[in-house]
C-alpha cells in the first residue's frame, strides 16, 4: 500500500504528475483503510483505537486526493498520507511485536 | 533520459531474462520495452517516480501533449458539470462546436508524433485516462486548433485551477476552434 500512496508521495516530481489518476489512487487507498477498519475488531483495544485515529486522519486526505487536479496538491496530500501509513505501520508493528500479534499484511502491489 | 545503444541491447536482454525467470520485481520488463521500442525513454521518469534520476526536461514534443490533454480533460470535465442553460447558451453561440465538446486527438498522417505520445501516455502510463479507449487519431490537421485553445486555455488555467472552467470562459476556449478568418463578427 506504501507504493500506491507513493506514486503521489514525497519522492515525485510535480512536474510529472499530470494527469494522474488520483481518483484511482484514492480508490485504492480507501479500500486500505476498509480493511484496516474491518479488522482492527481483531486488535488488542490499544492498537484497535491506534488503527481507528489513523483511519480519521487518513480519511479527509483520501477524499481531497480523489479530487485533486493539481500536481502539487497531490503531491502535499500523498505525501502527508504515505508518511501516515510509514508511522501506523511501524507503530502497529512495534505494538503487535510487543504483544506477539500478528501485524495486518497487505498485498504488495509492485512499482507504478 | 537517453540511453546507447549497447544499453538499450542489455536492457532488452535484462528483460528477457527478468520474464524467463519469472522474477518478481518492481520493475515492469514490459514497460521497459515498450518504451525502447517506441522511442520513449522519458516516460521511464514518469513511469518511475520513486527512482531519483538526474534533472531533465521532457521533450518538447510530450510538454506540448500535456498541455493539451490537460486542456481537454478540463474542458471535458467541466462540461459534463455545465447546468442546461449555460450548454445552451454554448450551443446557440458556437453551434457544432459546442455540441459535447470531445477530445478528437491528433491527425494520424502528419502529427503522428503527436498521436503515439499521446496513446502511450494515456495506455502506458495510465495518465488523463478519461481518453483511454478513443484512437485518438482524428484524422484532420488538430494542432493549429488546440494552439490557438491553448493560447486562450493558458492564461485561465491559474484562474481555476484545473478544476472548473466556467461557461464563459469555456465559451472564449472553444470560439479558437473557429478559424479566425471564419468567424462571423
Amino acid at each position: 500500500m506504501i507504493s500506491v500512496a507513493g506514486e503521489v508521495g514525497p519522492a515525485t516530481d510535480p512536474k510529472r504528475l499530470r494527469g494522474v489518476d488520483s481518483a484511482r489512487i484514492a480508490r485504492e487507498l480507501s479500500e486500505y483503510v476498509r480493511l484496516v477498519l474491518d479488522e482492527s475488531s481483531h486488535f488488542p483495544a490499544d492498537i484497535a483505537n491506534e488503527a481507528r485515529d489513523f483511519c480519521d486522519r487518513l480519511g479527509p486526505d483520501i477524499q481531497a486526493l480523489a479530487e485533486a487536479r493539481i500536481p502539487e496538491v497531490q503531491k502535499a496530500l500523498g505525501t502527508r498520507i504515505h508518511q501516515n501509513i510509514l508511522a501506523f505501520q511501524s507503530h502497529a508493528k512495534k505494538l503487535a511485536d510487543d504483544q506477539q500479534v500478528e501485524p495486518l499484511k497487505t498485498q504488495n502491489r509492485g512499482a507504478k | 533520459m537517453t540511453f546507447s545503444d549497447g544499453e538499450k541491447i542489455i536492457i532488452l536482454m535484462l528483460t528477457e531474462l527478468h520474464a524467463k525467470l519469472q522474477v518478481e520485481g518492481e520493475m515492469e520488463p514490459e514497460f521497459l520495452r515498450s518504451a525502447i521500442f517506441n522511442d520513449m525513454l522519458w516516460s521511464i521518469k514518469w513511469k518511475y517516480t520513486g527512482i531519483p534520476f538526474s534533472e531533465s526536461d521532457d521533450p518538447p514534443v510530450v510538454r506540448d501533449v500535456l498541455d493539451i490533454l490537460e486542456m481537454w480533460s478540463s474542458i471535458e470535465r467541466s462540461y459534463a458539470k455545465l447546468p442546461p442553460n449555460d450548454r445552451e447558451m454554448l450551443q446557440q453561440k458556437l453551434g457544432v462546436h459546442a455540441e459535447s465538446p470531445r477530445f478528437q486527438g491528433f491527425d494520424g498522417n502528419n502529427e503522428s508524433e503527436h498521436v503515439s505520445t499521446a496513446l502511450f501516455l494515456v495506455n502506458e502510463l495510465d495518465r488523463f485516462v478519461e481518453f483511454k479507449g478513443r484512437s485518438l487519431n482524428c484524422h484532420y490537421p488538430s494542432l493549429d486548433i488546440h494552439h490557438r485553445m491553448l493560447g486562450v486555455f493558458k492564461p485561465l488555467r491559474k484562474k481555476f485551477a484545473l478544476t472548473h472552467i466556467s461557461a464563459a470562459d469555456m465559451l472564449a476556449v472553444l470560439e479558437e476552434q473557429v478559424h479566425p478568418s471564419n468567424r462571423t463578427a
